[in-house]
Order: structure tokens, then sequence, then C-alpha cells
């Protein structure tokens, strides 16, 4: 029987690859096996089987994730390796690829396959276009996290496949939290700026609660972080700073010079908050309140209670 | 002097030997850095100092001491058996020693003051015991140099001394001759290149047009070894004076720079390692960076050392090695890609000019004027107002006048203060092709880089045209009463002006700017630190593009000088001041406003 493989080194993106390997296994006529390296993964589901490859360690890095499967793959010859487009996932499927001399689709989503190839969907121009894309079986790809639901349930039977020993020229000296301050600015959905019309640093609290609310993150302008030193600079949005383009830009009390626009100009909507009707943010806004951010924001806070 | 005392016929010879021992190492050092020491060159240099007589600056009026008093001593220890017989010329040297013993002492004094704030920079640099001692040595030099040729110049008064006087003079004629008859041969080869003058490494036309073999070309230095001749004397010449590292903002702000640590590290290393040595090994990546190519440092060398010719070939070499972080290389993507340094789409360049009646070129090809906007008063929504401002002037004023709109480029100066020579050469062939198809012939810029490269760099490469500063053109439409404020316009506020490094330091442009203020409003400072002695704003050198370590802002420093002269308005000339000062009058809460001159103009018509 002709096999779609899963593999992801995060059980719930596992989950929803598996999704999307059914889909590909059904036009394919082909079954999902999901595969386990080292070690049982109870938290993994698998419309087909499972595959357990023994050797490698439980949590192995990229490299040594990709040898494992590229062994496995070399013998049993499934049509379609999927994994998550994760920054581990992509590294096992372009390793594969490169391995195995097969063609890889990156980054996919509403995926399918015929008799022959494996095809899905790839946002292009920065979302601006969608590009269909297709490989010949056999083929790696990366799916697009959050494209699809999670499998759940679903477990058939267990095979188990000894790969032998698997080392890694990389080895994991040492695993460090990242500190509880630390922002991602890049991937948040909804930031909230602050300016310099905040007034003192612990002004910044209530847009900290605002941003929570609001599911996002804090950001700044370069005065707040590089001279008063209120923010590490790692919040600082702006030319020299951080480059963001979130889904909603909320400018609180900055003036919007290009040092800062040029850090935001590519976000989906921006909304600013600003006393001076003039200020040059509010020719980069959408939408714009001219009024003091400490009557304006508690009044956003107030609503955003009202309607949870 | 009993001229057939034995004892002092021997001073006298040891005296001429000495002065003699100056000469030929004023013609050794001469021959080896191919500069020539023509009588044409020395009249030139003459003029040159004695021009700068009336800027009332500190340091030329030390420096100034320092070489007429070596000169004085000399004449007079020369001429000693004949002073006898002509006493009114004795009595002229004594009066004409006076004032400059005066300037030799402050000269002393502040040579000590400079020795202890130097090794407070380097260790706040973190500078290895080696260079401290070398460069401890050298200044400890300088002020023997100095405190002999004031010993001599007080001895003069009191003939019974002269053997005493003949001594100190020898030994400082020797100390000379091995140190200071280099510097003095470099500035006399270069007290006149400008200070706006870019080594140009190649000229990409000509490898285009396969005139250059692409092979054959080395942008920037990656080997201590590739330094030439010109540079090797530059940096060589440095005798640890110090002028520039008083007046560099890099160091006053507490960034990883110093223009005369850089200079001696550089000299040091190519004076010390075989050929190949690795520059990047005692010079930091953030020293480099650190430098905002504002030209205080040039400017203010008495020996005319290039500091900014080290800076500029060391980046070149940083960029030919691709050892830019992403915020550099970012930008010159942006200048690849879209033509300005943000990445704006460029057809949106001409957005600020919607609704005002300003044509393109394209539109009105007879228009007697361009104006070259720049990027940053192209999309900057606060810069823009100076676009706005200049265009109302122009209107008022009736002049013809249109601009490029999508068709602008950057000019390219970021690109080339960063290092990256190809991509600045490449903007700017591309602008003077446009221009040249639309035969502009004169030019108005708002932004002092753009000034500054249409006119001085661009001719170097087919590029000819009349090009005046906004602040330039404001000033004679006054002048001619074209714009005229009426006295009930003149706006009773407190203005200060900063002046920006490329209108005034490097292109003189300081008068005009002052002229049109004075017409509009009632009350206008100074700053300590004016005209050619300004003080950046910490955005130049393509600084606006990245960040470097530092202990204060620049602009900050600068901020807080403004502040003190009591004025409510810094008045600028530049859109990257203004976004600077802006910026930092809003982190000190300083009841401040930044307007450009150009503005401030508009306002009262």
């Amino acid at each position: 029987m002709k096999a779609v493989w899963v593999y992801s080194e995060s059980d719930a993106v596992s989950n929803e690859v598996a999704s999307a390997a059914v889909d590909v296994a059904k036009g394919a006529g082909a079954e999902v096996q999901v595969l386990e390296l080292g070690a049982q993964r109870p938290g993994v589901f698998a419309s087909g089987g499972k595959l357990l490859l023994k050797g490698p360690p439980s949590s192995p890095t990229p490299g040594a994730a990709a040898e494992a499967i590229a062994r496995a793959a070399r013998e049993l010859q499934p049509i379609a390796i999927l994994t998550g487009a994760t920054r581990t996932g992509r590294e096992v499927a372009s390793r594969l690829a490169a391995k195995l001399r097969i063609g890889c689709i990156a980054e996919v989503s509403k995926l399918g396959a015929d008799g022959e190839s494996i095809f899905g969907e790839r946002n292009v121009f920065a979302g601006k276009a969608v590009a269909r894309v297709s490989c010949p079986f056999p083929a790696a790809a990366t799916v697009k996290v959050g494209a699809y639901p999670r499998l759940a349930g679903g477990n058939g039977g267990l095979q188990e496949k000894d790969v032998g020993a698997v080392s890694d020229p990389v080895k994991v000296v040492a695993r460090e939290a990242k500190s509880a301050g630390a922002v991602d600015l890049k991937s948040a959905k909804v930031i909230v700026s602050a300016g310099r019309g905040v007034k003192k640093k612990e002004d910044l609290a209530i847009l900290e609660e605002l941003a929570k609310e609001m599911h996002g993150a804090l950001g700044c302008s370069r005065p707040l972080s590089a001279d008063l030193g209120w923010l590490p600079e790692e919040h600082h949005i702006g030319l020299t700073g951080v480059t963001v383009k979130p889904e909603l830009y909320l400018a609180v009390g900055i003036s919007g010079q290009l040092q800062h626009v040029a850090g935001m100009k590519d976000s989906k909507v921006v909304a600013s908050i600003n006393t001076d009707k003039d200020a040059p943010i509010f020719q980069a806004s959408d939408y714009g309140v001219v009024g003091d951010l400490y009557q304006v924001v508690p009044a956003i806070r107030k609503a955003l209670a009202a309607r949870a | 002097m009993a001229a057939l005392d034995p004892v002092f016929a021997v001073a006298y010879a040891a005296t001429v030997a000495s002065v003699a021992l100056v000469f030929l190492a004023l013609a050794l050092f001469a021959r080896r850095g191919s500069v020539s020491l023509s009588p044409g060159r020395l009249v030139g240099l003459t003029k040159d100092e004695a021009s700068r007589l009336g800027t009332g600056d500190a340091v030329f009026l030390m420096h100034l001491s320092i070489a007429l008093g070596v000169g004085l001593s000399i004449s007079y220890s020369l001429l000693d058996p004949a002073l006898g017989l002509v006493p009114l010329l004795r009595t002229v040297i004594l009066v004409v020693s006076l004032p400059l013993a005066l300037g030799l002492v402050a000269s002393f004094a502040w040579r000590v003051e400079r020795f202890v704030s130097s090794k407070r920079v380097e260790k706040a640099l973190g500078s290895p015991a080696s260079f401290t001692t070398s460069s401890s040595y050298l200044q400890l030099i300088l002020i023997l140099a100095i405190a002999l040729t004031t010993t001599e110049l007080v001895l003069l008064w009191f003939p019974s001394l002269a053997l005493a006087g003949a001594a100190v003079g020898v030994l400082r004629n020797v100390l000379v001759a091995a140190y200071y008859a280099r510097p003095s041969v470099n500035l006399i080869g270069y007290f006149d290149k400008p200070l706006h003058e870019v080594r140009v490494p190649f000229n990409l036309a000509d490898v285009m047009a396969g005139k250059t073999d692409p092979d054959s070309i080395r942008s920037g230095v990656s080997k201590a070894s590739e330094f030439d001749a010109a540079e090797r004397l530059s940096f060589d010449s440095c005798v640890e004076i110090g002028a520039c590292e008083a007046a560099c903002p890099a160091t006053a702000a507490g960034r990883p720079l110093s223009p005369r640590v850089l200079v001696r590290k550089v000299s040091l290393l190519a004076g010390s390692g075989g050929p190949a040595v690795d520059p990047f090994a005692s010079v930091g990546e953030d020293e480099l960076w650190s430098c905002t190519s504002c030209g205080a440092c040039v400017a203010s060398c008495p020996v005319s050392v290039k500091h900014l010719d080290i800076v500029y070939d060391l980046r070149r070499g940083l960029v030919a090695q691709g050892r830019l972080d992403k915020k550099k290389s970012m930008m010159l993507e942006n200048l690849a890609q879209t033509q300005n340094p943000y990445g704006f789409k460029n057809s949106t360049r001409a957005a600020w000019a919607e609704g005002l009646g300003v044509d393109t070129l394209a539109a009105n090809p007879k228009a007697e004027y361009l104006y070259w906007v720049g990027c940053l008063s192209s999309f900057d929504q606060r810069a823009q107002r100076i676009a706005k401002a200049l265009s109302t002037i122009l209107k008022r004023a009736g002049v013809s006048f249109a601009i490029l709109g999508g068709e602008e480029g950057c000019v390219g100066d970021p690109a080339r203060r960063l290092g990256e020579e190809g991509r600045y050469q490449e903007l700017a062939l591309q602008n003077i092709e446009k221009l040249n198809a639309y035969g502009v012939k004169k030019i108005i810029a708002t932004c002092p880089h753009c000034f500054n490269a249409l006119k001085n760099e661009y001719p170097g490469f087919g590029g000819k045209y009349e090009v005046v500063y906004h602040t330039q053109l404001i000033s004679d439409l006054i002048r001619q009463g074209r714009i005229k404020v009426p006295p009930e316009k003149v706006q009773s506020i407190s203005v200060t002006l900063h002046d920006a490094c490329y209108a005034s330091r490097y292109n003189s442009v300081f008068d005009e700017p002052r002229e049109a203020l004075a017409a509009s409003v009632a009350d206008l400072r100074e700053m300590h630190r004016k005209k050619e002695k300004t003080f950046c704003c910490g955005a130049g050198g393509s600084n606006y593009w990245y960040e470097v370590p530092q202990q204060k802002s620049i602009s900050g420093i600068r901020t807080a000088e403004a502040a003190k002269t009591g004025a409510k308005t810094i008045a600028t000339e530049c859109p990257f001041c203004l976004s600077m000062l802006d910026d930092s009058t809003k982190v000190m809460d300083a009841a401040m406003d930044v307007r450009d001159v150009a503005e401030i103009v508009a306002e009262c018509l």
C-alpha cells in the first residue's frame, strides 16, 4: 500500500499535518502513517497507522530526524513526507528532499493529490496572490501551520522499523527558556505601540494591559527604547529596530516620523491616537483619534471589557 | 655674541646643523610622499592660514603660535651673529615673540588637558597598554617641544643665557626633524584638499565601457598594506595633537570611536606588521560605524590628517567582505530595489505635492530650476512640510521650477558613506542620465547630502549642474525683494540655527540661512558651536539607518546646546537634522519646536 508520512516535532502540529495528509492520501489512493521517532508519542494521532522508527533519540535534532526518516524512506518508499512549516519542520523537509533527491513544496495549505503528484496552495507577493504549486511523487511538503484542524483519535496499528543509531554532528549544549519579558513582535497579529506621548515609564502599564486584552504585543518608537530605556531594544519598531506587519497596529502617542513609519508601514490596518491633529502618523493611518491617550485608552479598555 | 669665542662657534655650528637636519627631513618626507614643496604651495598655505586668522579658532591659533614660534626662534638663532649689527631687528623679533610666547603657554596648558582626557578616552575604549604607552610617548614629545620653544622665546630676552637658548633650540630642532617634518609635509601637500573630496577607488562607467578590467578593482582596504602612499603619509603624520578627538561627536557620545586613536592604530598597524596585516583585528566594526562623517576631525586637524579617507576605505573593506548587519544590508537592498533607502514605492515620491500645483519636469521641461526633493522630504510625513514650504516660497517669488517625481532616485550618499561605492555610482549614473536627458541646468536641494553629492561629486561622473542650496536661494530672493516679509509678519519668537555639517562645514553655506532667519524672526540666537564649527545631529554617514552602542545620544548633546541659548525654536536646514533634533526635544521634554528655515520663512509670507 502506498503511504503518506507525517512528521512533526510538536504533537499539536503533527495532528494538523495529519489532517492535511488525509486529503493527500485520499487523492492518491494511499494510507496515512504518522511517524514517531525514538519513542512512542501518545499525544500524536493517526487516521491510518503509526510507524515508530527505532534508533534516533526521542527528541532528535532536525538533522538526526531527517537522517532517520531518510533511511526508512529509502526502504519503504512512501509517496510523500509531510512536515509542519515550523522552523524545525522546514529544516527536516529540506534536508529530506536533498537526501532523497526529491522535490519539496513549501508552506502549503489546501493540499491534495492525484495519481502522480501532490499539490497545494501558497501565499506569494506578501499575501497579495495565491500560487498553486505541485510536485510529482515522491515529494516532501511543509504544511502551513494553523491551516488545518487537528486530527483527534484514529490510532490504527503500530509498526516498528529499526533504522540504526543516528548521530548528528550538531549537539545540543544547553536549552534556555526565553526571558519572560521577551516579545515576538514579528509574529504578533495585534501590536499596541507606545510613543513619547506616554508621559512616564509607569504609564506603559496601561498599554501593556491593553495589548494583553487585545491578544497582542507591546511595541514602541525609538525614543522610548534607545534614548529613555523604558522598554528593551527588542520592542523598538522602526527603521533601526524591528520591522513588523501585523493585522492591526495601534500607534499610541507616536508622532510618526519616518524612522518609525518605515518599521510598520506594511501593517494591514493602522489606527492611531495623538493629541496633535497635524501629527504625521495620521497620514499613515486608516483610523485616527485626535485625543489624549490617557482618556482614549481607558475608554477602549472599557469597551473591550463590555464586549467580552 | 663674541663671534670668535670657540664655545659660541660650536653652539652656532650645532644650531646650523640642527636646522639643516629639519630641512633635510622635510625634503626626505616630501620625496617619499610625492609632495611638492614648491614656493607656490608654501605661498598657498600661508594665504590659507592667514585667511583663517579671523575665525578666532583656538586650536588654529595655538597651531599658528607653535609654527611661528619655531620659525621665529630658528630665524633668531640663525641671524644671531648679525643681530649685534642691527639692534632694531633684535627688538622687532623680541616684540613679535611676546604674543607667540603667550600662544605657546596656552597651547601647553591645552595640550596637558588633552593628555589627561585622552587617557580617559583610551580607558573607555579599552585600548591595550602597548597603544596607551605609544600614545603617551608621542603626546609627551609634543608637550616637550612646546615647552622647549616657549623656553627658547623667553631666553631670547636674556642675552647672557644665549648658550642655554642655543642648547634648547638644538634639542627642539632635532625633535622637529624627527617628529614634525612629516606632518608639515602633509600639511603643505594637502591643506587645500576639500573636505567633500572622497577618494574614488574605481569608475563604474569605465568598468562598464570595458576601459577598466573588473578584476583589477579593489574597493577599500582589507589589509593594512593596501593603504596608498598619500593615506600612509596622512595617518603617519598624526602626532597626537588631539584636536580631532575634542571635536568628534562620536567620542563625545561615548561611542567606541576616537578619530585620534583610529588614525594612530592604523599607523602603528601599517608600520609594524608584514604586508597582510588584518586591520579589523585592531579596528572594531562598530568603531568604524560610529563615524557620522561630519568632518569635524578633518577640519580641526592642524596638520591635515584625513581621517575620513581611512574610515571610508575600511568601511569599504567591511562591505567587500560582506560584514554588514541586517539594517545596513536592508538599506542597500532598498536602494537597489526601490531607489530609496526606506523601501517605499518610488512612484509615490511626489505624493506630498498633490494639489499644490507643482509640475514634474516631464510636464514642464522648460522650468528654470529642478527642485531635487530628496528621499526624506519625499517620504517622511514631517519632512514633507519642508518641500511644501519651499514650493510656497518659490511660487510666491515667481521662480519657475519642477520636480522629477517618481523619476527621482536616491542621490546615493547613504551608500557611498556606508562604503558601498558601486551602489553609489550606479545610482549617480542613473540620476545623471535622467538629468542630462532633460537638459537640466539648475538644481535646488533641501537636503545637504543631496546638495553635496549633486554639486561636488556628480561632476566627476559627467553630471555638471549649477546647484544651489535652498537657504541660499531663499536669502537671494529676500535680498532681491522677490519675496517680502512684511513687518507685522515677522515672528516674535526666539530661534537658534543648527547648521547642517554638509551645508556649513562641507560647503561653507552658513551666512545665507542666518540672513533668511534675520528677516523672518525677531530674536536670533547663536550656539557656541556654529557655522563651520557646527556639531553633528548624529544622522550623517548613514548613521540614520543603524544603531551603534553609545553612552548618550549625539542629538541629545546638540539639543541641550540649543536649549542653553534659551531659544524656543531650533531652526534646521536638513531633514535629517530636523528628525534627530525633533526626537531629542521630545525625549528631553524640552518645550522647543524644530522647524526648517524654509518653513519659518514660508510662515511669514
